[in-house]
């Protein structure tokens, strides 16, 4: 499955790349089902997925490394499949780093302007600036082996963006390092990209990453797009079982369609009849997956619901202390084994709630995905 | 220890002694003997001179076949190192198919007899009208070297991780400048060390270079003429030479190997 972005966004920036059925196959093997993608001018784009995923096969048939076997990768609408390697404006930083062992690290950042023979006064100059860009000015005469796994990925950072490629493709650049230095690295990653104003396609298998620094995710699975979104609408408007899963915590409740009104679907489940509207593919009949938020959920005080929102009473059957929220199972009246979780602000709930106690939970039928299956 | 590990102890060091006597004692008699004169198969031992070195270098024939000898070195070890350089990173950067016939091809020689190797490069060289020489010599040389230049550098090239030379492409540099700057500087110490090995072996080969030379004489084959003829000091003198110089190049390969595996590696 392939998501058209959002057309607003397109008006508002110029495609930089656009795959087109772009697919691959090692013999009899589809890794990467075809693809058809925009990549915008000066996006931070995430391609997430778990390991195997077909993440590296993207990237790499953007950089020229990896032929696709069908389909076709546009680059300010050319076809861009048969130029070489080193005739792109693109620039990689590889999950290894790939830094030349024998080069200083003021060399490796060099390199690309070396080979393409710009007059030294420059060269220093850029490099200079590189250095400073990655706040490793002190270490231009070091070699890589002499320096930490941060200070390593920023040379190839550096090296990367010295030649002011149109993008620059970073393969899980960060999952080599530790916890806290992933974060700072994140940061720092997403503030280069600000200033330096050039798309980034950046790959990762870790979700909080994605969402902290994306502008738009590309969700992987099996060698499938599953969906092409912003962070919010990946989140809260996942369009798959399998990304309602890989993000965060969800309540999945199996639902049927018992009838179709124009587009609007009406969908019964554990939370009763919900209708929802655009969805004109569903039949009466089918068997879906709804997908919420434990935040999406609000416990109801004496007011009652609000207009537009629908409710249903339940149990508490457990509280969870998470800091500033907590967590409840809500047990669903009427539907037994069929629980909610729904999260709550701690100061709301404590000292006035506890197991055992009956409550009234409403949610915005707009928060609710319905996902096939 | 039991008495019995003693007992085997002691008889693994006394095979152990043997073995290092049976290697060096032969190499050392003979040094020793070139400085003596021999009468009649009996060493006078008061004659010690360096009378037999002076013999060697005022040789005309020997030092004429030193020197092809080196000749023949040098240029079979370039040529072998060129094509084995490059050939090794064709197979590589272009993982051919073909990459396995091809390290046969360049294996067999170096594996056949050399009897083979050499009377089918003699046949080879007749038909083809090519005059026996120092040139048939060299080409021969190549033939048996270049096996083990190739594995040398193939494996520094295959440690060589394959993102290295992904880099170097993505920063717009060619398959040339790749070769020059990313790869030519990581294999500079496999070169070396395959070069030296490589003209260590030259530098001795005698049977392929029977079938091939012409009226010029390498070291071994002159030698070989002498010792048909008799024992004299000059033999002995030579091969002390010949020891020296082998084992300064040993020495050199080890030196500049240390050297160049100084450059920091990857990880
Ligand atoms: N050269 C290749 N030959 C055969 N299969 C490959 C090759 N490269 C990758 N694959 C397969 O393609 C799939 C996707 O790989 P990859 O794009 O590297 O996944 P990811 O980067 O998401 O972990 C994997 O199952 C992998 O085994
Ligand atoms: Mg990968």
């Amino acid at each position: 499955m392939s998501t058209v972005p959002d057309p607003q966004q397109n008006q508002a920036r110029a495609r930089v790349i656009e795959m087109v059925g772009v697919g691959k196959r090692y013999g009899n093997v589809e890794v990467l089902k075809p693809v058809d993608l925009s990549i915008e001018d000066g996006e931070f784009l995430t391609i997430l997925g778990p390991s195997g995923s077909g993440k590296t096969t993207i990237i790499r048939m953007i950089g020229g490394f990896t032929r696709p076997t069908s389909g076709r990768i546009l680059l300010d609408g050319r076809d861009i499949v048969d130029q070489p390697i080193f005739d792109r404006p693109f620039n990689t930083v590889f999950q290894d780093y790939a830094l030349f062992p024998h080069m200083s690290v003021a060399k490796n950042i060099a390199y690309g302007l070396m080979v393409r023979g710009r007059p030294k006064a420059e060269i220093s100059r850029k490099v200079a600036e590189a250095l400073a860009v990655v706040d490793l000015s002190d270490k231009a005469a070091r070699y890589p082996a002499d320096l930490s796994g941060g200070q390593r990925q920023r040379v190839a950072l550096a090296r990367a963006i010295i030649c002011e490629p149109r993008v620059v493709l970073l393969d899980e650049p960060l999952a080599a390092l530790d916890a806290e230095l992933r974060r700072s690295m994140r940061d720092f990653l997403k503030d280069l990209q600000r200033r330096i104003r050039t798309t980034f396609i950046f790959i990762t298998h870790d979700q909080d990453e994605a969402i902290s620094i994306s502008d738009r995710i590309v969700v992987m699975d099996h060698g499938r797009v599953e969906q092409v979104g912003t962070p919010e609408e990946i989140y809260y408007h996942p369009k798959s079982v399998f990304v309602a899963k890989f993000f965060g915590e969800s309540n999945l409740l199996a639902g049927g369609v018992t009838a179709l009104a124009g587009t609007d679907a009406v969908i019964e489940s554990a939370l009763g009849t919900l209708t929802k509207p655009g969805h004109a593919g569903l039949n009466a009949g089918t068997a879906v997956t709804l997908a919420a938020r434990p935040e999406s959920f609000r416990l109801v005080a004496g007011d009652g619901p609000r207009a537009g929102e629908c409710d249903v009473s339940g149990t508490v059957e457990a509280i969870t202390f998470l800091g500033a929220t907590s967590q409840l199972v809500v047990g669903i009246a009427g539907a037994p084994g069929e629980t909610i979780k729904v999260r709550a602000a701690t100061k709301e709930i404590s000292g006035k709630l506890a197991v055992g106690d009956s409550l009234t939970v409403a949610w915005t039928p707009a928060d609710i995905s319905v996902l096939a299956g | 220890m039991t008495r019995f590990e003693r007992l085997t102890l002691t008889l693994l060091w006394a095979v152990a002694g043997l073995a290092f006597v049976a290697m060096y004692g032969p190499a050392l008699l003979v040094v020793t003997l070139s400085f003596f004169r021999i009468d009649r198969q009996r060493v006078d031992w008061s004659s010690f001179s360096f009378d037999a070195y002076a013999g060697l270098a005022g040789n005309h024939d020997i030092v004429a076949a030193l020197t092809n000898t080196l000749i023949v070195g040098f240029s079979a070890v370039t040529c072998a190192l060129l094509i084995a350089v490059g050939l090794a990173f064709y197979m590589h950067v272009e993982s051919r198919r073909g990459q396995r016939f091809v390290e046969f091809m360049i294996f067999l020689p170096f594996i056949l007899p050399a009897i083979i190797t050499g009377v089918s490069l003699l046949i080879a060289f007749r038909e083809a009208g090519i005059e026996r020489g120092l040139l048939t010599v060299i080409v021969g040389h190549i033939v048996i070297i270049i096996a083990i230049i190739y594995r040398m550098v193939m494996t520094r090239l295959e440690s060589l991780e394959r993102s290295q030379l992904e880099a170097s492409l993505d920063l717009g540099a060619t398959k040339m400048q790749t070769f020059r700057y990313v790869v030519v500087p990581q294999l500079a110490s496999a070169m070396v060390t395959s070069a030296l090995l490589a003209f260590t072996l030259s530098f001795d080969e005698t049977l392929v270079t029977f079938f091939l030379v012409g009226g010029e004489m390498t070291l071994p084959i002159r030698l070989w003429a002498m010792v048909r003829v008799g024992f004299t000091p000059e033999i002995n003198a030579l091969v002390a030479v010949v020891l020296l110089m082998t084992t300064c190049l040993a020495t050199v390969g080890a030196l500049s190997l240390k050297r160049l595996v100084r450059i920091p590696v990857h990880g």
